[in-house]
């Protein structure tokens, strides 16, 4: 409950004929509440009716003159006044079960217990009932009466925790044509048929023992115990729709069997609502399973971006690091590149060549960028706090975080925040980048190279040859594409070419790294050429925190 | 005065009593006053003697609720069992137990009055 309500001094209606009683009631409960006294159940109903404060709470006697407990208790039930918990005193057991099923909530037996336990068990009562009536009226889609999201996500988390054995099944269900119902017959009459579909719902899944809930729009939620085989339920409420006489009004359902109850259920909902939509792209059947298209790959896209907010906030992005080696004299590490790992909690590794696409389909990578360089930021400044010698990391930058100028903004509120040397900071960007608005990159990378962060031209020679941007983009580091080094002996040509950019950095006076080495030979091959930085299984596959700390600490720069 | 010293000797439990009057003592004493001239006592005694054991019983009833919440225990005793019997609607003389609470009932009074 707020503190808000909480501070209001309440009232509590006392109903006892005894004065000794009524004193001790009225002293103790005084310290916290307003007492108000009624002789008898008479004066009870009369006070309740009359108050101007709001009673909160009623303590009422049994046996009583004029009216007794049990006839106040009877006359409260006809005239419909439910809202008031009511706390019993009694010393006769036998009244008890009377008065639980005239609507008591609890018992005072005599002698009364201490004060301090009176009024906590109270406070209690009257804290439980509010709440209640608060959820009651907040717990509810206005329309439809059946649970919100929220409340409906609640109670599957109560469900679960009492039956944890029971095998469940989450489903979406999709109203379709709706939006025909309404142009045709208007407002009301769509709001009609979908309260008539809920109501039908809620029928029919309370055979098999669930509960309904509201998503979104024409969006319901269901939950009930694992069924294997949907044709009859399908059937089922397809004869309800048609009793109720509106065509063209058809649902969809999106079946998702919870097989591991460790998927939150916000992302059970999600897989359920994808299923939803994907029903008619398999055939003609009003429903489908989730485990039935999960194996397809549009789906699959479909559910990584579904789960990367959730999977953002779980931190279930890792930031992994691929050391580079400086090969001028003996090697040692020089700096890391920071790469960003997915743990998804059902698929494990998800490799970055499928979410890295999809997230920047998706307008969700810059989000992402911005965790894995606040992330290996964050680790810079822990190393240095930890007295460990730390190596500048390089963070990829994507095209798109740099048409926005908040970029520069951005990566320095990081340093600021954990105290780094913009100088320890590497942004690797990609050549292609270039391709867009070329003079806004320039304007944009000169202001981060002027604050001290480290400029690296990532992938180059991939893609469409761009020596003009190397003319125009001021940087410190070339990074040579992967892909030469690969096919490095593949022709005469490319080891040529990876000579002659080798000549290009010593004539710009950059640092040239060449990535991708994995043998000894692509190694010697390379340093013989000038390549003074190495990244590559050769040394090293991408590490964890934890296994590039302790390779760092062995490292003699 | 009434004091707390006299109603122990009386044979009260007046710590619980006390505690229960919100740890109040004059809150206490106050209400144990009221309790020799509780008009419970007599419509006891007038609804036994009219075989009426309905509303003996209810009278009693009332009576114990008194009782106990003030702790005086000799008294509650008594009124305890005489429930019980008049709940079960016990044919039997009453008169013993009448005689028991009432002279109870004037020690108390006693006391009270000092």
């Amino acid at each position: 409950m707020s503190n808000i309500i909480k501070d209001i001094k309440r009232t509590i209606l006392v109903v006892e004929d005894e004065i000794i009683n009524q004193e001790i009631l009225k002293e103790v409960l005084s310290v916290e509440y307003d007492v108000e006294i009624a002789n008898n159940g008479i004066e009870g109903i009369q006070k309740l009716t009359t108050s101007i404060k709001p009673i909160s709470l009623i303590i009422l006697d049994i046996n009583m003159p004029m009216m007794n407990g049990i006839e106040f208790l009877k006359r409260l039930n006809e005239k419909n006044i439910k809202r008031i918990p009511i706390i019993v005193i009694t010393s006769e057991t036998e009244t008890e079960l009377e008065c639980l099923e005239l609507g008591a909530i609890d018992f005072i037996k005599r002698p009364f217990e201490l004060p301090q336990v009176m009024l906590a068990r109270v406070a209690r009562l009257i804290e439980l009932f509010e709440d209640r009536l608060i959820i009651h009226a907040s717990e509810r889609d206005e329309l439809t009466q059946v649970y919100n999201k929220n409340v409906f996500i609640e109670y599957v988390k109560m469900i679960e925790e009492y039956n944890p054995n029971d095998k469940m099944d989450l489903n979406v269900l999709l109203v379709e044509n709706l939006h025909i119902i309404h142009e045709l017959y208007g407002q009301d009459k769509a709001d009609e048929v979908m309260k008539y579909i809920a109501d039908e719902l809620k029928k029919n899944v309370k055979a098999y023992g669930g509960i309904v809930g509201k998503l979104e729009d024409e969006y319901f939620l269901v939950f009930h115990k694992h069924v294997d085989n949907y044709d009859e339920l399908v059937k089922h409420f397809e004869i309800s729709l048609e009793k109720y006489g509106v065509s063209g009004i058809n649902f969809k359902l999106g079946v998702y069997e919870i097989d591991d109850k460790k998927v939150s259920i916000d992302v059970r909902i999600n897989r359920a609502k994808l299923t939803c939509n994907q029903v008619g792209k398999f055939g003609h059947n009003k429903h489908l399973a989730f485990t039935d298209i999960s194996q397809n790959n549009s789906l699959l896209y479909e559910q990584l971006a579904y789960d990367f907010h959730n999977s953002l906030q779980n931190k279930e992005f890792v930031i992994y690091y691929q050391p580079k080696y400086n090969i001028e004299n003996e090697p040692y590490i020089s700096s890391a590149e920071a790469l960003v790992r997915w743990i998804h909690p059902s698929r494990g590794m998800v490799s970055p060549k499928i979410f890295i696409p999809l997230f920047e389909e998706r307008g969700f990578i810059r989000e992402l960028d911005h965790y894995v360089w606040e992330e290996a930021i964050k680790h810079l400044a822990y190393l240095k706090e930890n007295n460990m010698d730390i190596v500048p990391v390089s963070l990829n930058v994507s095209r798109i975080d740099l048409l926005d100028d908040s970029i520069v903004d951005i990566l320095e509120s990081f340093t600021k925040k954990y105290h780094v040397d913009n100088k320890y900071v590497y942004l690797e960007i990609t050549e292609s980048a270039y391709n867009s608005d070329s003079n806004h990159l320039v304007k944009i990378i000169t202001t981060l190279k002027e604050k001290g962060f480290k400029i690296e031209i990532d992938d180059f020679g991939a893609g469409y040859s761009s020596l003009n941007a190397l003319a125009t983009i001021p940087f410190d580091v070339l990074k040579l594409d992967m892909l030469f080094v690969k096919e490095m002996y593949s022709n005469d040509k490319t080891l040529k070419i990876i000579e002659l950019v080798s000549d290009i950095a010593k004539y710009l006076d950059v640092v040239l790294v060449a990535e991708g080495v994995e043998t000894v030979e692509q190694l010697n091959q390379l340093k013989k050429f000038g390549y003074s930085v190495i990244q590559g299984y050769y040394f090293s596959k991408p590490l964890s925190k934890e296994d590039f700390m302790k390779l760092l600490g062995e490292n003699k720069c | 005065m009434l004091t707390l010293d006299q109603l122990d000797s009386f044979g009260a439990n007046t710590k619980t009593g006390v505690q229960r009057c919100a740890n109040k003592e004059e809150l206490y004493l106050r209400l144990v006053k009221m309790v020799p001239t509780n008009a419970s006592f007599k419509a006891l005694e007038e609804s036994i003697n009219h075989n009426d054991l309905d509303k003996a019983f209810q009278a009693a009833h009332a009576l114990k609720g008194v009782l106990l919440s003030l702790e005086l225990t000799p008294l509650t005793e008594l009124v305890v069992e005489i429930t019980d019997l008049l709940r079960n609607k016990t044919m039997m003389d009453y008169s013993n137990y009448l005689e028991k609470i009432e002279t109870l009932r004037k020690k108390l009074e006693d006391i009270c009055n000092n």
